[in-house]
């Protein structure tokens, strides 16, 4: 295989682009290649993130989407596609987190976690599989955590949305396997990104958490950002339904 | 994406049949010294030729019987002396025979044993004396999905596999502070594309894993896959060299199927 890692002539869209891990993913995305829709809530951030990648010589289209705006979904896809072609990978990224008692957590805050980091890949999915399916190809990158396997006081809305990434990234990987679309999850562990960062200005804080990660460190949302080329190139063609935790060996289940 | 995999100095344990010889290619055309540690010399000698040809930086056959701790320590000592250090030891050797658990001879369950587990312990507890020292190193060890989920016909073949998998995870959270990684890669069933593609010595030589290769056998396997194919020795190479390479530097302790989509946990 010549090149496996190469995205050329393909084309993203990177929900959650603004800012941290999905920033990262579409400049990672269009460093090798790919023209990247970097579509999140706040169009400043994303303006500047498509700006960033145009800079680098690359292509890129800025769009605001919610992605808990289901009717919004289809409209910016099509503008994706009519402004950078065919959506070949898509990146489910986009999420939220909650840090709560579960016994203060309100049905409208459990509602929003689980429609922003759940039902919102689910439905941008169903937004762009249909190409996919008739061009025989395609790539999609659902952003789980180590928090869907780990049990953590405070965070069960969020751990249960993760969780639940991993069933349908398999459901989708075995319905959609036939059409050669390629379904997996990236799983990340404590990353240097705005809430682990703050947590971590504590030094006794700092060093709990690192004393459980085996590799001593946090990961790097550039650490991300290569695990997500991976995923979306043809070096993964074979590879689907799977779950890659990036913890620094943090987790390691089987 | 740069893996940066130019100059590195990876060691491939019988590197020079099907998977192996897959693996050894690859890492040639990223332009990395490349060591094939093989039992079969004549065909490491093939696929060395064909890693020369493709940009290996250097490829060398080391005859190597990762079974017997003396010879493996042999093979690490001279790639260390000639490219100064192993930077990527793939644990690619494996073996097993098409047969009932009931129906297999103890000496063929030993030799599984040998080669599966007791290899991929042997080249591994080789290099981590100078990966620790150096701080750095990335293991990537051949898994298998029957180490996973089990599988029929390959009971203790499956139990190595499962083996592999615990030792990278154990050693993963003994080593990590030192910078070393290690990580599994399960293929599916990866036939090789011709005879040219492995030895005598290989699994695919032996007369009983024949059945694998009749048309109606890979026809069913094919079926059991949800990307519906056999696997091709390059299918792996990609999670191989992204796995082995800085790129993937917070990555540890994981098992990735790259099979087609058979193993989904």
């Amino acid at each position: 295989m010549e090149r496996p890692f190469s995205l050329d002539g393909r084309t993203a869209f990177v929900t959650g682009a603004s800012r941290g891990i999905g920033r990262a993913i579409a400049i990672a995305l269009a460093h090798a290649g790919a023209g990247v829709a970097c579509a999140a809530r706040a169009l400043d951030q994303v303006t500047s993130a498509a700006a960033e990648i145009e800079a680098a010589g690359g292509r890129a289209r800025a769009l605001q989407m919610d992605v808990t705006r289901g009717e919004q979904i289809q409209a910016v896809v099509k503008e994706a596609e009519s402004a950078l072609g065919p959506i070949d990978i898509l990146v489910n990224n986009a999420g939220v987190t909650l840090d709560k008692p579960s016994l203060e957590v309100t049905d409208e805050e459990w509602d929003t976690v689980l429609g922003t980091n759940l039902t919102s890949m689910f439905r941008c999915a169903r937004a762009v599989a249909p190409g996919m399916i008739a061009r025989g190809r395609g790539k999609i990158i659902n952003l789980g955590s180590m928090y869907g396997v780990l049990g953590v006081p405070r965070y069960a809305v969020y751990c249960a949305s993760k969780a639940a990434v991993g069933g349908l990234t398999r459901s989708l990987a075995a319905e959609w396997a036939r059409h050669g679309i390629q379904v997996n999850c990236l799983a990340p562990g404590y990353m240097n990104t705005d809430i682990p960062r703050a947590a971590m200005a504590d030094a006794k804080t700092r060093e709990r958490f690192l004393s459980k990660i085996p590799a001593r460190r946090i990961g790097e949302p550039a650490e991300a950002a290569a695990l997500a080329v991976y995923m979306a190139s043809a070096a993964s063609d074979f590879m689907t339904g799977q779950t890659v935790y990036l913890d620094g060996g943090q987790t390691t289940t089987w | 994406m740069e893996l940066n995999l130019k100059g590195k100095s990876v060691m491939v344990t019988g590197g020079g049949s099907n998977i192996g010889r897959a693996i050894s290619l690859a890492f040639a055309r990223e332009g990395a010294h490349v060591t094939i540690a093989e039992i079969d010399a004549g065909q490491g000698e093939k696929t060395a030729a064909e890693a020369r040809k493709a940009g290996a930086a250097s490829a060398v056959v080391a005859p190597t019987d990762v079974t017997k701790w003396d010879s493996v320590l042999a093979t690490v000592r001279d790639v260390e002396a000639r490219t100064g250090r192993v930077d990527v030891l793939v644990n690619n050797v494996g073996w097993t025979l098409d047969r009932l658990f009931v129906e297999k001879e103890r000496t063929e369950w030993e030799k599984e044993v040998q080669l599966n587990l007791w290899g991929m312990i042997n080249c591994t507890r080789a290099v981590l004396d100078g990966m620790i020292a150096r701080k750095g190193g990335a293991i990537v060890s051949m898994g298998s999905d029957a180490g996973r989920m089990g599988e029929f016909r390959e009971a203790v073949y499956g139990a190595c596999k499962a083996g592999v998998i615990a030792l990278t995870k154990s050693l993963a959270r003994e080593v990590g502070r030192h910078g070393i990684r290690l990580n599994v890669v399960c293929p599916g069933m990866t036939m090789p594309s011709s005879e040219e593609e492995f030895g005598d010595l290989s699994m695919w030589a032996a007369e009983v894993n024949r059945a694998w290769g009749t048309p109606e056998m890979q026809a069913r396997i094919a079926k059991a896959y949800p990307l519906r194919r056999v696997g091709k020795p390059d299918d792996v190479t990609g999670a191989v060299l992204f796995l082995a390479s800085d790129a993937a530097g917070f990555i540890t302790g994981q098992t990735l199927s790259v099979s087609g989509g058979y193993t989904m946990m």
